[in-house]
């Protein structure tokens, strides 16, 4: 039996009705009818293997659905896409540092008027609340201000929303408000924008929800069992390891836990330089160290060599031993420095063209 | 100006970006991390890198997802859809590499099992068609372009099988 014949059958004996799977699949997927047309025109002519069957069936097809791949971004479900960027909290954009004062101020507030038997809160803000907050003249300014702001921010009130158990119920609790305060409170200074840290959210690819903020563009489907479950995903980076000297932390092994050595401190709490500038420099800086390093074995070399001219045989030996050695340290030490090298240069050209071309793009997308 | 920390202290600003740095260079973390760069951002980016694509600007586009590849190497989704750009640009090999890559970064991944699946299936391959059963199971709503299309193409090459089987009996 061919492997047509085995394919053939399954799809028979599991989908059929065949034509009705077709033509389902056709209406569902956007498969135009004219592809199981061609297909069976084709067939006379298929007389091939499986790959040549396949391969035709499939050029027919891509040929009617008009074309090459789609571009699309999807991130991977289960929060995996977020493995390898900076940290962020509670999956909410705080571009403007204004989510945060929104969020104090109504957990300050709502936390109040609950006290005081306010219709307005009940340990429970709804969107109704926000609404009312935001138009109410008695309430505070910066209290209808901070409304308004979850009002014009609705994947942001969603992520706010489902801060405390990953699920958006239209209603934002007391506890939701003081993890997010948490949340963003973690992020060192120099994370910027605080993103992601739960499931992703979205309804496919690469879409925008109603804000108009880059920063709230959710791609990929949310709660999409049959993908993301990629926890167990062996991960492998190519971010290359170079120089580790003058990184040891004592005995604390974990990199988290370390104090900047004296020698770097002052290019990191230079106010004038940005992250950028200051990451830059401190590779510099290390690369430099390498270089150090370089001469120095090189001095060896050139001394060792100039003393061997008066040795004995026996010393003499001693000494060649000596020189290998170094050559291999100065082997290593010039691999390393060319490594450090082109991973600077390589991740400066590529952050800088990237950055280029997203700002002159960012606003058209 | 005085920039000792007391060993009793929170770490500071400094030794944060520190920490940073040591944790690139050890291979730890990414240039993602190391510049602080979020996902919100890199998603912001890869709708403008999305966009360029779609208008056939593929330079333009294959510039900012290899940059995003390049800034975190563990992001599935940015090798695939470098991947569709690669594909675009009939540079076919490095578009099985980048979809490769994406698939041995999340296996599940739709976009990059969809088209590596129909690459190879093109090129006589039949491990594709394994490619897009499985990126068939992985979006069986056809949520993603790349999903719908493989579920269209497994269709094709069924109703092709049915064709044939039934010719080889009669």
């Amino acid at each position: 039996m061919s492997i047509f014949s085995t394919i053939g059958k399954v799809a028979q004996g599991l989908l059929n009705p065949m034509g009705a799977v077709i033509d389902l699949a056709g209406s569902a997927l956007g498969l135009p009818a004219g592809v199981k047309n061609v297909a069976k025109v084709g067939l006379g002519a298929v007389t091939g293997n499986f790959a040549t069957v396949a391969s035709g069936a499939v050029g027919l097809a891509s040929s009617a659905l008009k074309g090459d791949a789609k571009t699309e971004y999807q991130p991977s479900a289960g929060g995996s896409s977020l493995r390898g960027y900076a940290p962020s909290a509670a999956g909410v954009s705080n571009p403007d540092g204004k989510l945060r004062d929104a969020v104090s101020t109504l957990q300050v507030y709502f936390n109040d008027v609950d006290k005081l038997g306010s219709p307005l809160g009940r340990g429970l803000i709804s969107k109704g609340d926000l609404v009312q907050a935001a138009k109410s003249s008695k309430v505070p300014p910066q209290v209808r201000e901070a409304a308004r702001y979850l009002l014009d921010h609705p994947a942001t009130r969603d992520l706010v929303d489902s801060a405390k158990n990953g699920k958006v119920d239209g209603l934002i609790s007391m506890k939701d408000l003081d993890l997010v305060l948490r949340q963003l409170d973690r992020q060192p200074p120099w994370s910027g924008p605080v993103g992601h840290g739960g499931p992703v959210h979205g309804n496919g690819p690469c879409r925008k929800v109603d804000n108009p903020s880059p920063r709230d563009i959710h791609c990929g489907p949310t709660d999409r069992k049959p993908y993301g479950h990629s926890d167990s995903n062996t991960i492998t980076t190519t971010t290359t390891t170079t120089t580790t000297s003058g990184l040891s932390c004592g005995d604390n092994k974990k990199s988290s836990g370390c104090r900047a050595p004296d020698s770097f401190k002052s290019i990191l709490n230079n106010p004038n330089l940005s992250t950028e500038e200051k990451i830059q420099a401190v590779l510099a800086q290390i690369a430099d160290g390498a270089d150090k390093e370089i001469l120095d074995v090189m001095d060896q070399m050139s001394d060792l060599s100039s003393r061997k001219a008066g040795m004995s045989k026996e010393d003499g030996a001693k000494t060649d031993s000596s020189m290998e050695q170094l050559q291999l340290r100065l082997q290593k030490l010039t691999e390393r420095r060319k490594q450090m090298f082109e991973l600077m240069s390589n991740i400066s050209n590529k952050y800088n063209e990237m950055s280029n071309h997203a700002i002159q793009n960012l606003g058209k997308a | 100006m005085d920039t000792t920390t007391p060993d009793n202290a929170a770490p500071s600003e400094a030794d944060e970006l520190w920490n940073r740095i040591k944790g690139f260079l050890k291979g730890e973390l990414t240039p993602a991390e190391l510049e602080g760069m979020t996902w919100e951002q890199a998603a912001a980016i890869a709708e403008a890198g999305c966009e360029l694509a779609e208008s056939g600007r593929l330079e333009e586009a294959r510039v900012l997802f290899e940059g995003l590849v390049e800034m975190n190497p563990r992001d599935a989704a940015a090798h695939a859809a470098l991947g569709t750009v690669y594909q675009k640009l009939t540079l076919l090999p490095d578009a099985l590499r980048a979809y490769s890559t994406a698939i041995a970064l999340d296996p599940l991944h739709p976009v990059a099992l969809a088209h590596r699946g129909e690459l190879r299936l093109r090129s006589g391959d039949d491990e594709g068609y394994g490619d897009l059963q499985s990126a068939v199971a992985s979006d069986p709503k056809g949520e993603t372009a790349a999903g719908a299309r493989a579920a269209a193409q497994i269709a094709a090459i069924a109703q092709t099988s049915v064709s044939r089987s039934e010719a080889e009996q009669g």
